[in-house]
């Protein structure tokens, strides 16, 4: 298995090789180049300007130029914030937790919910149920987040005043984690809503393939208790597509905080990102991307050897 | 399944109806399919006749009538200056349905030429083109498509370039492994030995019988798209004016979400019934090509 692990992180290395290059490219399309904002500052000579360039290394040929941008890259040098003047990764990384708190809130009761959601829907297939669960799922899937979050903000926060409008905890309030919780509860719902509509359809089906299957008929014709059969027999199965399908939801996760972080003021790295958008801060831009790229590969390969781990038919190759 | 997309082949072959008749039946034999088609179509002819429809000059303000709720007069309601949101509702669907359907057709060009491509040439070609696959399935798409637009300059064409760029790998990954299944097929083979050359054996011999996946894809992508543009929209990265869009106006409703909520309702309530009927119109559709591919054993 360890071999495995390494192969697969090593075959990662060309992919993430592609990112940076469009991360690259994507820093040299900026209108007037890294340095546009000197352009209209007072007292700015032409030989300053070279001499700036000279400084940062832009008048090497471009590939020289990303070469040295990876290497300060992978060490964790993605220059400094526009706006701020502080390393953007430091920025970045300060606003991380918060972004994961909500995600992995979010991602925990999704998967518990589509679970419970998806089997009761395939034990009960084309019942009355199973019908307003598909229903359902089709609404959320086909729900835009941001525009339901917006909805639920004016109905429970602004019109019943049942949850706070933004923010993770009261201002000037000591730390309590009922306060914590009372903040999180809209957003993470909110999150978590398109993730259930999305894997409760794939909990479902893959359920139904295997209550199909002739070892679950054998299982029932000994008599073991149905609850048994489901919970047990069935589940462990039926995990396996499944698991797939989620590790790469958590990938859409982090599109989605982005989105939920906005409207309830949350303070994560989602709307450090918007703000960096709206204030041109690139090199925070580039680290949001790079980081979250870099996530991503590492959550598949995750994927590969969960996938590999929970099913022993699946080899090592 | 081949015969389903070849019209002359279904001239020789069939008895009776013809076998697009029969696909056409199985997509609308469910009333629920048929109702979300008649709104799409509904929803693209009112934003094609937007200016015959609508019920006021786009951007007339009416101070008289300043954040009106909806009544006979203003169907929808007035935002802040007293503009019908109805009618601005009409014109935004012009741009949202547009960038919608050109952005999801492009992203279908580039993934079918790149798929197609990779899976008829297969080895260094096709491993480069997969790995380049991957790199756009690995990146944050939410944030590059936001990063791209903020570097590159919001315009609606802009939007459907970057939106198109981000979207192409799931086609191309459906376009690449009909090629593989298909160029291994004796048909093929015998075109190769007659001396075709690779781009007509690509475009007329092979592409024809793999495009039906890509129908359903491209049906999602439509769906997707819009909520793509509406999102960039909403977060003040996407449409700007005097263009306007409903992701844009659920941007411009955000100030009023308390006093005037029908600003932000109409605008999401359209977005969300035009992803819903695509989304029930492609599972349709795609059940329909499963049950053909069940008859006649095609897909392996």
């Amino acid at each position: 298995m360890f071999s495995f692990i390494i192969r697969r992180l090593l075959q990662s290395i060309p992919v993430l090789l592609g990112i940076s290059l469009l991360l690259f490219f994507m820093m040299h399309a900026i209108p007037g180049g890294p340095l546009a904002m000197y352009d209209h500052e007072p007292g700015m000579t032409k030989e300053l300007l070279a001499q700036l360039k000279a400084n940062f290394g832009l008048n090497k040929p471009l590939w020289v130029q990303y070469f040295n941008w990876l290497g300060g890259a992978l060490q964790g040098n993605f220059g400094y914030s526009f706006s701020y003047g502080v390393p953007a990764l430091q920025m970045v990384l300060q606003r991380m937790p918060a972004t994961l708190e909500l995600m992995l809130s979010s991602f925990v009761i999704a998967v518990i919910l589509s679970f419970v959601i998806g089997v009761f829907s395939a034990l009960r297939q084309y019942s009355i149920w199973d019908y307003l669960l598909t229903i359902l799922s089709y609404i959320g899937v086909a729900m835009p987040t941001f525009w339901l979050g917006l909805m639920v903000l004016v109905l429970f926060a602004v019109k019943l005043q049942w949850f706070p409008v933004g923010g993770m905890s009261t201002p000037g309030q000591a730390f309590s984690l009922s306060n914590q919780v009372w903040h999180a509860i809209l957003p993470v719902s909110i999150l978590a809503l398109y993730l259930v509509a999305h894997e409760s359809r794939y909990v479902r089906s893959s359920m139904l393939e295997v209550l199909g299957a002739d070892y679950i008929r054998t299982a029932r014709s000994k008599g073991l208790f149905p609850s048994v059969i489901t919970w047990k027999h069935a589940l462990k199965n039926a995990l396996l597509p499944v698991v797939t399908v989620m590790v790469m939801d958590g990938a859409y996760l982090f599109g989605g905080a982005l989105v939920t972080e906005t409207i309830f003021s949350w303070p994560g790295m989602g709307r450090l990102f918007i703000q960096a958008i709206t204030q041109d801060d690139y090199p925070v831009i580039m680290v949001v991307i790079s980081l979250l790229s870099v996530i991503i590969v590492l959550a598949n390969i995750l994927a590969d050897v969960l996938y590999a781990v929970l099913d022993p038919r699946v080899q090592f190759d | 399944m081949a015969i389903a997309t070849e019209p002359t082949v279904t001239k020789t072959f069939s008895i009776g109806t013809s076998n697009q008749q029969r696909m056409i039946k199985r997509i609308f034999r469910n009333k629920i399919t048929i109702i979300a088609t008649c709104f799409l179509i509904l929803v693209a002819l009112s934003a094609i006749f937007a200016p015959w429809i609508a019920p006021y000059t786009l951007n007339t303000p009416d101070l008289n009538a300043m954040l009106a709720p909806p009544s006979s007069v203003h169907l929808m309601g007035t935002d802040d200056v007293g503009i019908d949101l109805f009618t601005e509702v009409l014109y935004g669907g012009r741009i949202s349905l547009m960038i919608g359907l050109s952005s999801a057709l492009i992203a279908v060009m580039i993934g079918g030429a790149i798929g197609s491509i990779a899976g008829y040439f297969g080895g260094t070609v096709d491993a480069v083109l997969m790995r380049l696959t991957d790199v756009g399935l690995s990146v944050p798409l939410l944030f590059v498509i936001l990063g791209l637009v903020a570097v590159l300059g919001p315009s609606p064409t802009t939007i459907v370039e970057v939106i198109s760029l981000t979207s192409w790998m799931y086609p191309a990954r459906i376009i690449r492994s009909r090629f593989l299944y298909l160029k291994s097929l004796d048909y093929v083979t015998a075109t190769k030995t007659v001396g075709c050359r690779n781009g007509r054996i690509i475009f007329s011999h092979i592409m024809p019988n793999a495009v039906a996946p890509l129908i359903v894809n491209t049906t999602l992508l439509v769906g997707q798209a819009i909520v793509l543009e509406s999102v960039m929209s909403f977060l003040g990265a996407g449409v700007q004016p005097p263009n306007i869009s409903w992701g844009y106006l659920l941007n411009q409703a955000q100030s009023y979400l308390t006093s005037a909520p029908w600003l932000a309702i109409f605008p999401g309530l359209m977005i969300f019934l035009v992803v819903l009927c695509i989304n029930v119109l492609g599972d349709a559709v795609r059940d329909a090509f499963d049950a053909s591919y069940t008859l006649e054993g095609g897909r392996s």
